[in-house]
């Protein structure tokens, strides 16, 4: 029996067959092929490049059913050895784009692995100035209110 | 940037939940919406719901035997501490029940240490965030006061493991007459800053004072009736202790090893018994409401030799520790294998006569799977430890 594919269309109209067992790791999608069974499912937000990276994702964490019960295509370890590979190795803008994506297409493990990444970025600043120029993110305490702060939530260590 | 910044409000509370609790009260003053995200009552429930999945990985906690560490958890996701809990105890002070200053016990995160140069305060105070109560000393108009010992702390806890408020145990005076065993104590809540006296029967003497603390309540396991251990909830009106009987009375063998710890928010009490070709290990709950025990797990395992439970895991009830292999789960922590061997050693000597006892001397130290401020009591000096540590070196 042939896998049954589905067409995801990207914001510049770019057409992506896949097969369903791998899109449906979207909550959404799953729910829309089955509402739609036909219909290309056209991702009017998405650009091509976050689609694959996401397709990309979806491929590696498909469970694939063989009849003789589920299996992964990786075992867990390997799995999140790649997470954190996949994740590495997309820049800063890319991966606040996929993030949103996995929150809009509603694909939970990936939304847990480029938050946990945005996390880490932040973890790794020195002070509250370093995030704010990273994120670009406007103080708007007064010198004093976070001196106060700072008295409140005092962790030297 | 505009998308970042963008990006960062729409999931702000997503990610920021995947912060360790050190950096997350670090980065409140970023800006006025981190901080309310930050303290909102969905961003705690958010961030222990991620952070329960994987329970045994996202805790970080020491075992103690007096001063030394048997086992040490620091890595987790859930604190991001750089050293083990135990250590971040002010050094002056980790001297266990020797020499003048003393950490004298922990209960839900909290440490309570007492001063030994000026005997009439004690200390309690969290080592990861550094907030100190200086604890006065009980009021002149008790005689029995000035030398009570500092005995022990029991905090109550929210149903997420968080401390709400601390009690701390000053021993007065120990009695037994006419099948009573009384036990006279001074309580220091922090709800109301103040010392009240209080005095707990017991129809057992207590033999020995070790014990363990979880929710309020403390428990004896050395009393002069074989097979039960004595309990008293300090937060409660009673002025009895509970007695209740261990789930394998009067079932004996010499070769029982048996101690009394916690996991999961539970007492709990483990056996093991080394046969021929096994070793079979027991682990039982004792249940909150009515006292009854439950067997947990049964199992056999193909060790020989004379393996003994020292810890159970303080948040996963299916890990335990026996001297000397890590069981049941993790090898991912660090374990001084001298001091296990030396402490253990020492417990469990064939000709010693504790050989007969429940243990309860190996105390775990436990980081909560929250942080609060540490409960100020109402006229209580806060102090960081560098006050702590001047106070120490001036007595010394």
């Amino acid at each position: 029996m042939s896998k049954k594919m589905i067409v995801l269309k990207s914001s510049e109209g770019v057409s992506f067959v896949v097969e369903e067992a791998v899109a449906r790791q979207s909550k959404i999608i799953s729910f829309l092929v089955e509402e739609f069974p036909d219909r290309e499912l056209p991702l009017t937000n998405m650009t091509s490049e976050i689609l694959r990276k996401t397709i990309e994702y979806c491929k590696k964490h498909v469970v694939e059913d063989d009849g003789g019960g589920d299996s992964s295509s990786s075992s867990s370890g390997d799995l999140k050895e790649w997470d954190v590979k996949f994740v590495a190795e997309i820049d800063q803008p890319r991966l606040m784009d996929l993030l949103m994506a996995a929150n809009y297409l509603d694909i939970p493990s990936l939304l847990d692995v480029t938050c946990q990444k945005v996390a880490d970025t932040i973890a790794a600043c020195n002070d509250e100035k370093e995030i704010r120029a990273t994120f670009n993110i406007e103080n708007d305490f007064t010198e004093e209110e976070v001196e106060a702060i700072r008295m409140e939530n005092q962790y030297p260590i | 940037m505009e998308t970042q910044t963008y990006l960062l409000e729409a999931m702000q509370t997503e990610i920021l939940a995947r912060l360790p609790l050190k950096t997350i009260s670090r980065f409140k003053s970023v800006c006025k919406t981190w901080k309310s995200t930050l303290e909102s009552a969905y961003f705690r429930h958010l961030f222990l719901s991620l952070h329960r999945n994987s329970s045994s990985s996202s805790s970080s906690w020491s075992l103690l035997h007096g001063a030394d560490e048997l086992i040490a958890f620091h890595g987790c996701k859930t604190w991001g501490l750089p050293k083990s809990p135990a250590s971040l105890i002010p050094h002056p002070f980790k001297r266990y029940l020797c020499g003048d200053c003393d950490y004298v016990d922990s209960s839900g995160g909290l440490v309570l240490l007492s001063d030994g140069g000026d005997e009439s305060y004690c200390y309690v105070g969290n080592p990861v965030s550094q907030q100190w109560v200086k604890i006065p000393p009980p009021p002149p108009s008790d005689p029995t006061g000035d030398d009570a010992d500092v005995f022990g702390l029991v905090t109550r806890l929210d149903d997420d493991g968080v401390v709400l408020s601390f009690k701390v145990i000053r021993l007065v005076s120990v009695q037994w007459t006419n099948n009573d065993y009384l036990l006279g104590v001074l309580l220091y809540s922090s709800e109301t800053g103040i010392w009240t006296s209080k005095v707990v029967h017991c129809p057992h003497q207590i033999t020995n004072m070790y014990y363990i603390n979880l929710n309020g309540t403390v428990y004896f396991t050395c009393l002069s009736e074989p097979g039960v251990l004595a309990a008293h909830d300090f937060y409660s009106e009673s002025d009895q202790f509970r007695v209740v009987q261990l789930p394998d009375y009067p079932d004996y063998s010499k070769d029982y090893k048996r101690t009394l710890t916690m996991s999961g928010g539970f007492v709990v009490y483990v056996r093991s018994q080394a046969k021929k070709d096994e070793t079979v290990l027991k682990i039982w709950r004792l249940d909150n409401d009515d006292d009854t025990w439950q067997l947990l797990w049964e199992v056999s395992l193909q060790i020989i030799g004379n393996y003994a439970p020292v810890a159970m895991h303080p948040f996963d009830i299916a890990t335990a520790y026996l001297w000397n292999y890590t069981i049941l789960g993790h090898q991912d922590c660090f374990i001084d294998e001298s001091v296990c061997k030396k402490s253990v050693d020492e417990i469990w000597d064939p000709r010693s006569l504790l050989d007969f006892r429940v243990c309860i001397w190996f105390c775990p130290f436990v980081m909560p799977r929250w942080m609060k401020p540490v409960p100020r009591p109402p006229q209580a000096e806060m102090i960081d430890t560098t006050s702590l540590l001047s106070y120490a070196t001036a007595i010394h």
